[in-house]
């Protein structure tokens, strides 16, 4: 790797190489499927609801505050690994033409995204007859150099911090966005419009005058690139199994008085407990699994349909919380602790039993809601339960063992 | 009664050995150096006496009973500070004392008065509320120790605590070790500081590529080697030199 230009396209492919890797078993067979599906029931909809729509819909308020959102977020990707912060430091004078690649291939994925809301968003905009001053090809010409804008203001931060908080950056930039559409939208004077041009230039201006000279903030880039690819390799891990996967923990503070509460008998119910509260793979998924699955369970016909809808939930909330002690495995002194590693096997059971009745219940009960009667209800609580305890009795038990051999 | 026996034990990872028929003992009232290169065999044989791994023959016995006898009898007589530091991601400072409480059945009030002390000697207290999965490379090491310092067993097993400590710590760290040992503590300890072993350890054992080449007190050791007032630090460079000729 001799120049910063073959740096760049090497960490660029090294990038896609694993996007694509874990991409294959994300968009699988079924998911694909799902997804077909899912895309076709959504245009339907779609498509009454524009029929229904009433012309009192404040359409160009909701496009401007969209769009401003869109075009505001997203940061520049800079691809960078964690040892950089070393490795490239020598470099930092000579890095200009990397950090102008990063920003090109960003604008262009962007575009890409911000393309796809466009085609959603046409039909809104030609129904309430916004083309008439501003054209739609026009439109979209004015959302993708406001992007490039924005993408700019984000680069300008990779190599200076705290001259502005990213909160109130956030704010100025996405308020004089909106303002800038909604004035443009709404056939405002071109005296108007041009205010909020002129201040998110002044803005930028601002920014660059300030950040000139600075060095590249090496620490914050390196760490937002890696959360990136963190929760990429998090949303692949639902499908499969992701080696280098990073325990993302929190300290939930609010949760201290609760395991205060809870009385711990044993070492594996302490370190357990603990780990379901504060690595991001098991309370935070819970919760999503729980609402999500309850919303399925809700939204599918017929009895039959909720019982596999539930059970399929069940299946995978377990089969998610069941591994919660194995990135203890090969810690050293969880092994030489003096107890039998029969608790370890309890304490999981135990909580997965908390867990999965917590789910029968609250899939069985917002059946109430849709009107199923309670004869209904019974048997689905009944069915979720006797599932429950078959799968944590035989199927956990069983792999648990399996992995203690190892 | 020897406090550790290990008898001709040879073991390792596959079915080839990394260490070959060693043998040593420590008593009661009894600080072990275990020196040697990197790859010597040192953590390896750390490993067989925490029952981590199963020697391919010998036995090692603690208080004259081995591992499979009663695991749990066997592990609550040991403690261990690891050469990596190894945190729970999870668990603040004070939660990993905590635990380590539970887990060794330590009586509330003595883990109470005990884990002050220290934290408050290794000057922790104030981070006893942080996760330690941040802190320094020092610091982890810091909370290792506390965590085996606070279970008091017969027998303590320190891989190579001296990297990234600072100089005060390292130097209560050794005061500590002297107090437990006045007690009636063994401790085997691997180290590269042979000027520090060289004064705190009663007795050395050089391990070298997987085999003990020399072993006993250091005036032992000069008698062996022929090399009156040597300190530790040349007997142990010719020792290992005249072993790779």
């Amino acid at each position: 790797m001799r120049t910063v230009k073959q740096l760049w396209s090497s960490r660029y492919k090294s990038y896609l190489k694993e996007i694509s890797k874990y991409g294959r078993y994300i968009l699988n067979d079924h998911i694909k499927f799902v997804l077909v599906f899912g895309f076709g029931g959504g245009a339907y909809y779609y498509q009454q609801l524009l029929k229904t729509i009433s012309l009192d819909f404040p359409a160009v308020l909701f496009i401007s505050i969209v769009f401003a959102l869109l075009v505001t977020t997203g940061q520049l990707t800079t691809y960078f690994k964690g040892p950089d912060l070393y490795y490239l430091l020598p470099l930092e004078k000579r890095m200009k033409g990397y950090f102008i690649r990063s920003y090109f291939i960003t604008f262009l994925v962007q575009a890409y995204l911000l393309l796809m809301f466009l085609g959603v968003i046409y039909p809104i905009y030609k129904k309430f007859l916004l083309g008439e001053t501003t054209s739609f090809i026009v439109f979209i010409i004015i959302i993708f150099l406001l992007k490039a804008y924005h993408l700019f203001v984000s680069f300008l931060h990779t190599s200076n911090k705290g001259i502005v908080n990213r909160g109130l950056d956030y704010c100025v930039r996405s308020i004089g966005s909106f303002f800038f559409l909604f004035s443009l939208l709404s056939k405002w004077n071109n005296f108007i419009v041009c205010i909020p041009i002129i201040c998110l230039a002044v803005y930028a201006i601002l920014i660059q005058t300030i950040s000139q000279n600075k060095r590249v903030q090496w620490e914050r880039n390196v760490k937002l690139d890696t959360s990136r690819l963190a929760s990429f390799y998090r949303f692949a891990n639902l499908f499969t199994d992701v080696p280098s996967i990073q325990q993302q923990v929190r300290r939930r503070k609010w949760a201290d008085p609760i395991l205060k509460k809870i009385k711990t008998k044993n070492a594996a119910d302490y370190l357990l407990v603990r780990t379901f509260i504060r690595n991001g793979n098991y309370l935070s998924m819970f919760i999503r699994q729980l609402f999500v699955g309850a919303f399925v369970v809700y939204l599918v016909p017929t009895v039959i349909g909720k019982l596999i809808i539930g059970v399929l939930f069940l299946y995978m909330i377990g089969i998610q919380n069941m591994a919660i002690l194995k990135q203890y495995n090969y810690h050293m002194l969880w092994k030489i602790y003096p107890y039998t590693n029969d608790e370890n096997k309890k304490s999981i059971s135990t909580l997965l039993y908390i867990l999965l009745l917590i789910c029968s219940v609250v899939f069985s009960v917002i059946v109430l809601f849709k009107g199923m009667t309670a004869l209904n209800v019974l048997l689905l609580i009944i069915v979720y339960m006797v599932f429950s305890v078959w799968f944590i009795k035989f199927y956990v038990s069983k792999r648990l063992s399996q992995s203690q051999k190892l | 009664m020897t406090l550790l026996h290990v008898q001709d034990v040879s073991g390792g990872y596959t079915r080839q050995p990394v260490i070959k028929d060693v043998s040593f003992t420590i008593e009661k009232h009894q600080l072990v150096g275990l020196i040697g290169l990197n790859g010597a065999g040192k953590s390896t044989t750390i490993k067989h006496i925490l029952g981590l791994l199963k020697p391919l023959k010998g036995e090692i016995l603690i208080n004259g009973r081995n591992f499979d006898a009663d695991p749990t009898v066997y592990r609550s007589s040991l403690s261990y500070v690891p050469e990596t530091p190894m945190i729970y991601d999870e668990l603040t400072l004070q939660e990993h004392l905590e635990m380590t409480a539970l887990a060794y059945n330590i009586p509330e009030n003595d883990f109470k008065q005990r884990s002050e002390e220290l934290l408050k000697t290794f000057r922790l207290y104030e981070k006893r509320n942080y996760f330690p999965s941040t802190f320094s490379k020092g610091m982890k090491q810091k909370v290792m120790i506390i965590c085996s310092l606070i279970v008091q067993p017969q027998l303590y097993i320190i891989d190579e605590p001296f990297l990234g400590l600072d100089p005060i710590a390292i130097n209560d760290l050794l005061e500590i070790l002297k107090v437990e040992k006045e007690k009636g503590a063994g401790i085997l300890m691997s180290t590269h500081i042979l000027s520090t072993a060289q004064i705190y350890c009663d007795s050395f054992i050089i391990l070298h590529e997987g085999v003990i080449i020399a072993k006993g007190t250091l005036s032992e050791l000069q008698k062996q080697y022929n090399l009156p007032n040597a300190s530790l630090d040349e007997i142990y460079i010719y020792a290992t030199k005249e072993k790779s000729i």
